[in-house]
């Protein structure tokens, strides 16, 4: 728990921050070429407020976990302890599946990403395969002929066929 | 009572179209499925559902979203029942009755009473919402910049509130999405704020690839992550040999359970009044419904000893308050335009795509619409009440599906539902850094829902804001002059007052209680 009440401190300190920062640099990241000289009328009125928020609430937050004030986690949260590894590898690998659905099409990275989530989940036998090309097919059907959802033309397609 | 039958006669003529039906009936079989899985919930089916319904009529993606929100909140009871897990949050105290009904051999008759419990909440609160809809359009009509500000306010303040413990975290949440809600062209200059010079940002951040994220894959993530702690397999695994209900034919439904309900009318009618009641309350949500409801029914029976060892009031109770809420929660989206919560804010883009405005105005303009939604939700809750008494013993196999699967399976659905939008690989990476940002923060108890709601209650919040204060010439005694808007100023100062006074009175007693233990020494 200890670990946790320092992960929040860093976590909602680091927004506040950046609200912070946000705040007290509103000229430089909004365009103010109004002439406008009421307060209320200007476009960083309204986020400075929610800016304060952030910032206030969050350094609050800070000072509760470094006073480790127990908080409670969701129900799904509390039942599973984290795998970041799992996690981190499972979100790099959406990253790359969403790049190579340029490069392969649409069908080939969907089932690629899924046989490898599958893998990393833990699910290696035969199910995998099945269950990848059965969800893919499936997926595709759905989106691609049903809903008309257009994707690029496959990079290495076009690739081919031109070396043709 | 013949406006009412005009008004569901229009209701009837407009769903009459084959896409709308088809929507009512495939988002509440979805709703159905997707409630039964512990650790799925209405909001990640929305979040992947909600751009598909964007090329539907108004209607049709509507009656969609709502029979998953309406089905999911039904069958949320069978997992809490058979395996002591509920299958939606608000499906917790169901399992306080259910769960020992079922120990007891009663798994029959516990899932008809919750189905039938739900069945009449929820019928209830579309009544609510026929009827008090229309006459809080009516009356809004009154309402200028100042009283929206104001009633937007409050809902944020009960919204605050109601999060009991997560007072910070609820309101550093809500800065966020009220933050995100203000990047783009805006404001009253139309100048570009917060987009650091990219074109992707000009048109702000979309609420989609924000909900995917944080909902569907964070959620994908925890799942996955339960399914390899074996905290999810193996608590099923283990209630499977232990429960002799599940998967055989005791998972049937019990035709005598639903005259059982009827033996206690005092309680049904309680608890429905509660989930009406606090349902249509913008923020507070069924959890509190649930709990009032649950606790005052227990107060009231005969035999309170009784209460979490398979009393079927105390299901009654549960079941019948949180579906009550369905219907009643509509209430201020429809006409005020100001969601209560998350689902709803969800729900709301729906009719933002296509130039749709919740609110007074929706009445006039748009008046067939809301009698479709009336009658759209009349018939949803007849077809899941007949769809659960009939496949109940399959739904209960749900619950068993491998939370592996449904977790890369979510993440997939989650990569074509960001792109589908826009046909955009920018909103799928904006998916993903929320979903990065979603998992971090319920991994450090941090609430999601309050950033949703608060992404959509912004812009109103500033458009309504910059309105008064030009009205008044920058002066905030605007707030006060107006009768309507100084009632909702009044009533959150009486409630703050309210708050603060028992905070101080629970202060003193404790500091009592320590002098009183401290004496003897």
């Amino acid at each position: 728990m200890v670990q946790i009440h320092s992960l929040r401190a860093v976590f909602t300190g680091f927004i506040s921050l950046v609200a912070c920062l946000l705040m007290f640099n509103s000229d430089k990241v909004v365009s103010l070429q109004s002439t406008e000289t009421d307060l209320y009328r200007s476009p960083v009125f309204f986020p400075t407020l929610a800016l304060a928020i952030i910032a206030v609430t969050g350094i609050a937050l800070v000072i509760q976990a470094f006073k480790k004030v127990p908080f409670m986690l969701d129900m799904d949260c509390e039942d599973s302890s984290p795998k970041l590894f799992i996690s981190a590898s499972l979100l790099f690998l959406f990253l790359f599946y969403s790049l190579s659905s340029n490069w392969i099409g649409y069908l080939f990275s969907t089932l690629l990403f899924l046989m490898t989530a599958f893998f990393l989940s833990g699910i290696r036998s035969k199910v995998n395969i099945v269950l990848s090309a059965l969800i893919s097919l499936s997926l595709y059907a759905i989106f691609v002929w049903l809903l008309d959802i257009w994707f690029p033309k496959p990079w290495l397609a076009s690739l081919l066929a031109n070396s043709n | 009572m013949d406006i009412l039958l005009n008004n569901l006669m229009s209701g009837i003529s407009e769903i009459a179209h084959l896409n709308v039906i088809l929507c009512l009936l495939a988002g509440s079989t979805l709703g159905v499925v997707i409630g039964a899985i512990p650790g799925l919930g209405p909001a990640v089916a929305i979040a992947v559902l909600l751009p598909a319904t964007f090329s539907m009529t108004p209607l049709a993606g509507l009656s969609l979203l709502l029979g998953i929100y309406c089905g999911a909140w039904y069958s949320g009871s069978i997992p809490a029942i058979l395996i002591n897990t509920p299958g939606t949050p608000v499906a917790v105290l169901s399992t306080y009755d259910g769960y020992p009904m079922a120990r007891q051999g009663l798994a029959k008759r516990a899932l008809g009473i919750a189905f039938t419990s739900s069945f009449i909440g929820g019928m209830l609160s579309v009544l609510v919402l026929i009827l008090l809809a229309g006459v809080l359009a009516g009356f809004a009509k009154n309402f200028g910049a100042a009283e929206f500000t104001m009633l937007t306010l409050f809902g944020i303040m009960l919204v605050i509130i109601s999060s009991r413990g997560k007072v910070l975290a609820t309101s550093f949440m809500l800065g966020i999405g009220l933050f995100l809600s203000t990047v783009g062209l805006g404001g009253a200059t139309g100048m570009p704020r917060y987009t650091f010079g990219t074109t992707a940002l000009l048109n702000g951040i979309p609420l989609v690839p924000v909900v995917l994220g944080i909902f569907a894959i964070a959620q994908a993530l925890i799942l996955i992550e339960s399914s390899l702690t074996g905290a999810a397999t193996q608590d099923t695994a283990a209630r499977k040999k232990d429960d002799p209900s599940i998967g055989n034919q005791d998972a049937g439904v019990n035709w005598q359970s639903i005259k059982a309900v009827f033996e206690y009318p005092r309680t049904l009618l309680r608890s429905a009044g509660f989930g009406v009641g606090i349902g249509v309350l913008p923020g507070v949500g069924e959890f509190l419904a649930q709990f009032m409801s649950y606790v005052t029914a227990k107060r009231a029976s005969r035999s309170p000893e009784t209460f979490g060892k398979g009393n079927p009031e105390g299901l009654i109770a549960s079941e019948t308050a949180n579906n009550a809420v369905t219907g009643a929660a509509l209430v201020p989206l429809l006409a005020l335009g100001i969601p209560g919560e998350a689902l709803t804010a969800m729900m709301m883009s729906v009719f933002m795509v296509h130039n749709v405005f919740p609110g007074p105005r929706l009445f006039e303009q748009s008046p067939e619409l809301v009698n479709g939604i009336y009658v759209s939700m009349l018939l949803m809750n007849i077809f899941i009440f007949v769809l659960l008494l009939s496949l109940t013993r399959w739904c209960s196999l749900v619950t068993r599906i491998n939370p592996k699967v449904l977790g890369v399976t979510i993440l997939a659905l989650a990569f074509v539902g960001a792109y589908s939008v826009n046909l955009s690989l920018v909103d799928v990476w904006l998916a993903l850094g929320f979903g990065v940002f979603g998992y971090l923060a319920r991994r450090l108890g941090l609430p999601v829902f309050p950033l949703i709601l608060a992404m959509v209650l912004g812009p109103i919040i500033e458009t309504r804001l910059r309105q008064s204060l030009t009205i008044s010439d920058g002066s905030l005694w605007i707030f006060v002059e107006r009768p309507i808007s100084l009632a909702v100023v009044s009533i959150m100062a009486l409630i703050l007052i309210f708050i603060a006074s028992s905070a101080i009175r629970r202060k003193c007693a404790r500091k009592k209680d320590e002098a009183g233990i401290m004496k003897p020494l």
